[in-house]
């Protein structure tokens, strides 16, 4: 596995990288060789992903700031902050793209605040370990092409999601030790949340994964392509099911109840300051992007259009899918944030009502219809028995 | 577990602090603390010239200034007897439901922002500059707009005020049928509103409840039509009132009354005489005597008294404040509920720490 974009890089001569495995040659045994030649690759990999991601995160932020606090406000969100792409049409051009750069590097200037009374060790440990840090491992399994992938373990998503589910220990980890009654309340709300909106994800999911019988991006794309239509379309129930339960994964509104601003300032995250802050906000929307990454290859197809529409293309143009997947990200993630622009926000109980009593058992029903056809009529799902 | 809501925490709009106990989420006893904005104005009232202290009525509550100042105004007029023209009762009319228009969008803002809705906030906002702008047309100000006075008004309507405020009505009729289909179809705001923070007929009546929390718990008591004061009385109007008593009737009522506001404007601009003295001269002095007068303002009944001494300063001004009557039954709806309900609760009540301290 791997995208293959360095490969050539490693090889020989033909550029100066080349030089790497000549230099280390007298250095290490001539098994040893070529591990260190898949890890110089895979590292540059992981770069990659990495910048893509974080990139991305930063576009998802500017993208809301524009959209959701921008123009549905009856503003025009930033607009000074960008490059200089001079005067013309009688107009300045600026979109206010560096304006999240800008804020960054404002957030790490500013003081970092410990509270006097919190629990020191689990307040600075406990945030970066379990908040911050699990989201960014993940790179290594999103797709960005019809086959390009760094690895494509059998377990697949599932480690997304046991990666997911270390974020609400780290909120309740941040918001019980900084000795705040807000922060407090907010942890346990996050706790309580993400458990009970786990079980209607997961079950959404399991009815993609028996009919695909498989748990990589890759393979679950792959098939959505035979069957002409997405998932979304063939199990919509499904579908929202997950829209729903990302929702309240993401604390996003309707369901952002931990950090309800109303009533509990900012939540779990009301003692963190300067960077703390502006990495539990990042955080926050670097898993929206890996949650929209997740519905787009689940249930919008991936990389593949639907009725098979330039598939051999796809499959072999890997700029196509690539732009593909994003047009198709963006357009999750604008979803999201039209929600949130339009939406308030439900009461901790209600929520719980919605998960346990809405959506478990829509979510069974979905499996149950979804055992229905397979038993019955399992050519709808592309299977020939 | 003790939470203290203020005096610097979102949920109050104001300096005040609600001290809330809670178990879990669930809230067993509240407690209000005010006074963070007490600025002695009864008492200074009694050592200044009664025309000098109308600038302070403007300032009791920041975003109905107009009734206040009309509250004051009349209650002056009528301990001394004057008779103010037809023609300036009718521009007070349409002051006063202008400004009822800007008070309760200033309220829907600040409600939806306590359930979530952070559009509306903006939204709201927007209308309300429009009616902010008409009222600093004719008066010059956004704010303290210092426009009724003993004997009238400072000053008539400007040209085109007939034309601007007729556009007015129409643009806000439409809009706010808007917002209110984008709220009321929404049922994550239903779900916030209806069944939450509930006052019973009784328990309104008993804990002295008034203005909207009144007629949302089913009393039809508004006093434009129980003791119509300026020119209520000659144009159709109708009080609305919702029986559930929850934060859902309580935005309705608001809602609806809106509309009978504009309602009323348009009346009151057809029917305005062209005619009539804008400002007479009033006597110097307040005669010998007290007077109690009440007018309905945005939040309720507000009522000024005041005793003349036969003199320039008035011997005692006590003022009523219908926000201060609504805020005693605040720490009695919280009990029982949820901690996330505390911030609509109070929001729909609509306190404003201004005239609450005073």
């Amino acid at each position: 596995m791997g995208y293959g974009l360095y490969d050539w890089l490693l090889d020989g001569w033909e550029w100066w990288p080349g030089i790497i495995p000549l230099l280390i040659e007298p250095l290490v045994p001539p098994e040893h060789i070529g591990p260190i030649r898949s890890f110089v690759i895979d590292s540059l990999e992981m770069t990659t992903i990495l910048v893509f991601l974080i990139v991305n995160t930063i576009l998802l932020i500017w993208l809301e700031r524009k959209i959701s606090s921008g123009r549905a406000w009856t503003a025009r969100g930033p607009v000074f902050i960008d490059f200089n792409y001079g005067h013309f049409f009688g107009r300045t051009w600026k979109f206010g793209l560096l304006q999240n750069i800008a804020e960054f590097l404002k957030f790490f200037s500013k003081e970092d605040i410990v509270p006097e009374k919190a629990d020191k060790f689990p307040f600075n440990v406990g945030f970066f370990a379990f908040v911050v840090a699990p989201p960014f491992i993940l790179g290594a399994l999103l797709p960005l092409g019809a086959t390009l992938v760094i690895a494509d373990p059998a377990v697949g998503f599932l480690l997304i999601f046991a990666l997911f589910s270390l974020y609400p220990v780290g909120v309740l980890i941040t918001g019980w030790s900084s000795n705040n009654k807000y922060s407090l309340i907010g942890g346990f709300r996050s706790a309580v949340q993400m458990i009970s909106y786990e079980i209607p994800l997961m079950l959404s999911i399991a009815s993609v994964v028996l009919v695909t019988n498989s748990f990589s991006f890759v393979e679950i794309a792959k098939q959505q392509a035979t069957l002409l239509l997405p998932f979304a379309i063939l199990m919509p129930i499904g579908f929202i099911i997950f829209m729903a339960a990302l929702t309240a994964e993401t604390e996003r509104v309707p369901f952002d109840i931990p950090e309800a601003e109303a009533e509990l300032v900012m939540g779990w995250r009301t003692e963190l300051t300067g960077f703390r802050y502006m990495m539990s906000m990042a955080t926050e929307y670097f898993i929206l992007l890996i949650g929209a990454f997740i519905g787009v290859f689940l249930f919008w197809g991936g990389p593949y259009l639907p009725f098979n529409l330039f598939k051999h293309e796809i499959e072999t143009i890997h700029l196509l899918a690539f732009l593909i997947i994003l047009v198709k990200l963006w357009i999750f993630i604008f979803l999201y944030i039209w929600v949130r622009a339009s939406l308030p926000r439900v009461r901790p109980d209600q929520l719980l009502d919605i998960g346990w009593k809405g959506l478990i058992p829509l979510a069974i029903l979905n499996i149950i219809y979804i055992v229905l056809i397979m038993l019955y009529y399992p050519q709808f799902f592309g299977v020939v028995p | 577990m003790y939470i203290h809501m203020g005096p610097q925490h979102p949920v109050n709009h104001g300096l005040w602090t609600l001290k809330v106990k809670t178990a879990g989420e669930l809230v067993i006893d509240a407690e209000v603390l005010i006074g963070y904005v007490f600025r002695m104005i009864e008492k200074i009232a009694e050592s200044r010239p009664y025309n000098a202290i109308q600038p302070l009525t403007n300032r009791l509550c920041y975003v109905s200034g107009m009734s206040w100042e009309a509250s004051y105004t009349m209650a002056v007029e009528k301990l001394m007897g004057v008779e103010v023209s037809k023609r300036a009762q009718y521009i007070r009319t349409i002051m006063l439901e202008l400004q009822r228009i800007a008070s309760h969008l200033t309220w829907l803002s600040a409600y939806s922002t306590d359930v979530g809705v952070v559009t509306m906030l903006v939204i709201a906002y927007r209308e309300r500059e429009y009616v902010l702008d008409l009222l600093e047309h004719v008066t010059g100000s956004r704010m303290m707009y210092n426009y009724f006075t003993a004997g009238g008004l400072r000053r008539d309507l400007p040209q085109g005020f007939k034309e601007d405020c007729h556009n007015l009505t129409h643009y806000l009729e439409e809009r706010l049928k808007e917002y209110k289909a984008i709220l009321d179809d929404s049922k994550v705001f239903l779900l916030r509103s209806e069944n939450v923070g509930i006052i019973t007929k009784n328990d309104a009546l008993n804990l002295g409840a008034t203005g909207p929390v009144l007629r949302a718990s089913g009393v039809q008591a508004d006093l434009r039509k129980i003791e119509p004061y300026l020119v209520y009385d000659e144009l159709e109007f109708d009080i609305p009132m919702r029986t559930s008593g929850d934060c859902y009737a309580r935005y309705e009522i608001r809602m609806e009354e809106m509309f009978q506001s504009i309602r009323l404007i348009r009346q009151a601009l057809d029917q305005i005489p062209l005619e009539g003295e804008i400002l007479q001269k009033p006597p110097r002095k307040l005669p010998k005597g007290d007077i109690y007068f009440r007018t309905e303002d945005p939040r309720g009944e507000a009522a000024f008294y005041i005793i003349g001494n036969d003199d320039r300063i008035p011997y005692r001004v006590k003022i009523k404040s219908p926000a201060y009557s609504n805020l005693a039954i605040c720490n009695y709806i919280l009990k029982g509920g949820k901690v996330a309900d505390i911030a609509p609760t109070v929001a729909s009540i609509d306190l404003c720490m201004g005239e609450i301290d005073r």
